[in-house]
């Protein structure tokens, strides 16, 4: 165990130190493990990323200076899933196949703004690694709604006088339903947490086609807690099954962690100046629809070997031919569709 | 199986011509997203490159995700294609201001369609004149050969120049009627049009990690776009070069800038683009005293090639195919900007909207109003070419 820590802290040199993440920042740690485990899952294959308009536009740094030790495509706001798609696609032109091409988009970006591109990508099963660096709000503009945005929470846009109404986009459900290769949920929040993290990135580096991670990044200026508590506030939301950690590989449900002693979701609440206007009543409603999600979790783990509730349109991809050979194998059948004489 | 693309004369619209342009030029990289009246150029270039492993066809659920897929593909180092009209445009206009500001050689046509609202299906310039400040290089063309001329030309023009090339063409007026268009072979293309070799520092590789378009301080970034200007100026003079290296390798006459036509030395003069230049040829039948200038890249602007054809003449009619609210017409206004002072009058005329028609009775109405004193000469709004004239 401790040679195996000591493998994943060292230092990979992908995400730099002085880079312009605000203190604390909690998805500046996790897109290192992101990085680190996907670097040593495919030590052979380079990396680029591609990243929209975020905070990670202005962490990656001030031109000329650099804070990743991989190549870097900024977009606009809602494309990062198309043009992650035609880069992996020249690449693939280019011999380069192999080339790990990976998102790190935002909530605002993947569930409001890129949203038809991100399902699109998905539906096209391109070969691409999806993360969605989810804290929870538009946080480099200034804290403000997002479609992933929590029931109650207090943004600048929902006042506390009129808090957050409704409940947070599933998004890993709804990509889940895409039938694409893997779905999973991370989150930093200890030493367990952490197995399971790096478990899923290479988990999704093994596989091929589009794979979708859902990682939560605590926000110290966006959640209001302080900044030394990123990982204690990651650790509150999946022990009280606020964020389960889940996937669904190949179609097969699996809830990855289990809290031992399940807290209230109040913990978790409390810990965070975003709902300190919450009444009891009011994070009772919360609890109630955490326990929802997570029974619905857990029926849909039940299913066991079962397919899940959304028929799987793409074959497991796992066992494709390495190093950039075409995957979309349906394209033949379209190929054998134009060998018929054209009508007219 | 993929289509082998056919060579010698054919019966052809200027979709299909721009399909087998694109072959031609060997995109590798092609993104589709229907609208009408493009979509057949992306029909065709399906069924042309279905089977194929060499070129990445793909279908994208809009036009941003579209320009952003070939943007990104070219980045990374592939020669690309997409086509678009109208709405599809404008939905893509922040990845237009981006393609210039990053230098991306991309090539697609746009086939001119007017703009909602109220909707209409029908051909006027308004989707592509309301780019013309993206920063793109913008072709505009009479006929279905200049649609494959210039798709050509394009590519060695963007790839020069670093710079994206729009090649307009008028929808169904081009894109659904058809002409003999004269597809040269491939061998003749590929001597024309060399493979894609864009700069290594600009190139995205993952062999050398970088981070592209990252935030600069304001200095920089001031700089970045000058750098856009200033290839755009320099871009004025290659269209004129490849074109005439194109009617040297192909035998084929390649209009430039302009194409300028009539009596040299005349008095009045008649400025147009796209197919409306066409028809105002008819006019040299019975005028021996009319000067024709037909803008075909309107993008850099040729304010010296259009001040050199226009330096003889006293009376100047300027047809936009595009309104431009609050001001002169696109094109109306930039003719006005030339130093032209032996110009007596010089009137903007807008016409053509959402498919109505300019025909040579149309032009003769404006030749006369421009000569008669009811043309309004000095103002800052166009004449807006009133029914019953055509």
């Amino acid at each position: 165990m401790a040679v195996w820590l000591e493998e994943i802290v060292s230092e990979d040199k992908l995400l730099l130190c002085g880079h312009a993440a605000c203190a604390g920042c909690g998805p500046a740690i996790n897109v290192r493990h992101v990085l680190g485990g996907l670097a040593a899952a495919k030590p052979e294959s380079k990396i680029v990323l591609v990243i929209p308009a975020s905070c990670w536009t202005i962490i990656a740094g001030i031109w000329p200076v650099n804070a990743f030790g991989v190549t870097v495509h900024l977009t606009p706001f809602a494309s990062a899933a198309a043009e992650a798609s035609g880069i992996k696609a020249a690449l693939r032109l280019r011999g380069l196949g192999d080339t790990q091409v990976v998102v790190w988009g935002g909530d605002g970006s993947t569930c409001d703004i890129g949203f038809s591109g991100v399902s699109a990508a998905a539906e096209r099963n391109e070969d691409i690694i999806y993360v969605l660096n989810d804290n929870e709000a538009y946080m480099n503009t200034g804290v403000q709604k997002s479609g992933a945005t929590p029931e109650g929470a207090w943004t600048t846009t929902t006042p506390t006088t009129s808090p957050r109404s409704g409940q947070k986009k599933d998004i890993a459900r709804i990509m889940a339903a895409h039938g694409i290769p893997y779905v999973a949920t991370l989150a930093l929040g200890s030493v367990p947490m952490l197995r399971d993290f790096r478990a899923k990135v290479t988990r999704a580096a093994e596989l091929r086609g589009f794979r979708f991670l859902h990682i939560l990044g605590p926000c110290p200026p966006g959640w209001r807690y302080p900044t030394a508590q990123s990982t204690e506030i990651a650790r509150l939301a999946v022990e009280s099954r606020y964020f389960p950690l889940f996937e669904c590989d190949d179609g097969k449900w699996r809830i990855t962690f289990r809290p031992k002693h399940p807290l209230p979701v109040s913990e978790f609440l409390k810990a965070q100046g975003r709902f300190s206007h919450l009444l009891s009543e009011e994070m009772d409603t919360i609890q109630s629809h955490v326990d929802e999600r997570w029974n619905l979790l857990a029926a849909l783990e039940s299913r066991g070997n079962e397919r899940g509730p959304f028929p799987q349109r793409h074959p497991s991809l796992s066992a494709a031919p390495a190093n950039g050979s075409r995957i979309k194998v349906w394209r033949r059948s379209v190929c054998i569709a134009n060998d018929r004489p054209r009508d007219g | 199986m993929s289509e082998a693309v056919p060579h010698g004369h054919m019966v052809l619209t200027s979709d299909e011509a721009a399909a087998y342009a694109v072959m031609l030029a060997r995109a590798r990289a092609i993104a589709c997203y229907p609208i009408t009246p493009q979509t057949v150029i992306v029909e065709r270039l399906a069924d042309l490159v279905a089977g194929r492993d060499d070129v990445e066809f793909a279908n994208l659920e809009s036009e941003h995700s579209m320009f952003g897929y070939v943007i990104a593909a070219s980045r990374a180092g592939v020669r690309t294609f997409t086509a678009t009209s109208s709405q599809g445009l404008l939905y893509a206009h922040e990845q237009l201001h981006r393609a210039s500001r990053e230098r991306v050689p991309l090539v697609i046509v746009n086939v001119n369609r007017a703009v909602f609202a109220p909707w209409s299906l029908q051909s006027d310039l308004s989707d592509s004149m309301s780019q013309r400040d993206t920063g793109w290089i913008q072709l505009y063309c009479a006929s279905a050969q200049e649609v494959l001329d210039s798709i050509l030309c394009a590519y060695r023009i963007a790839e020069t120049a670093m710079l994206p090339v729009m090649v307009c063409a008028e929808g169904f007026l081009l894109s659904h009627t058809s002409e003999i268009v004269d597809i040269p072979d491939q061998s003749t293309v590929d001597a024309f049009l060399p493979e894609l070799h864009p700069p290594d520092d600009w190139l995205l590789d993952p062999e050398r990690p970088r981070t592209f378009s990252a935030l600069p301080e304001p200095k920089d970034y001031a700089a970045f776009q000058r750098h856009v200007a200033d290839a755009m100026d320099e871009a004025r003079s290659l269209i004129g070069a490849v074109a005439s290296e194109f009617t040297a390798h192909f035998g084929r006459h390649k209009v430039g800038a302009l194409e300028v036509a009539g009596n040299l030395d005349a008095d009045t003069a008649l400025v147009t683009i796209g197919t409306i230049g066409d028809s105002a040829l008819e006019l040299l039948d019975d005028d021996e005293n009319l000067l024709l200038v037909r803008v075909h890249a309107y993008r850099p602007f040729p304010a010296a090639e259009l001040s050199a054809a226009l330096a003889g003449v006293s009376y100047v009619s300027v047809i936009d195919r595009a309104p431009a609210f609050g001001s002169l017409g696109p094109l109306g206004g930039d003719v006005r900007s030339l130093d032209l002072p032996h110009v007596k009058a010089a009137t903007n005329f807008v016409g053509g909207l959402g498919g109505t028609d300019v025909t040579p009775l149309t032009l003769r109405w404006a030749l006369n109003q421009t000569l008669s004193s009811s043309a309004e000469r000095a103002g800052l709004a166009p004449v807006y070419i009133p029914e019953g004239v055509e």
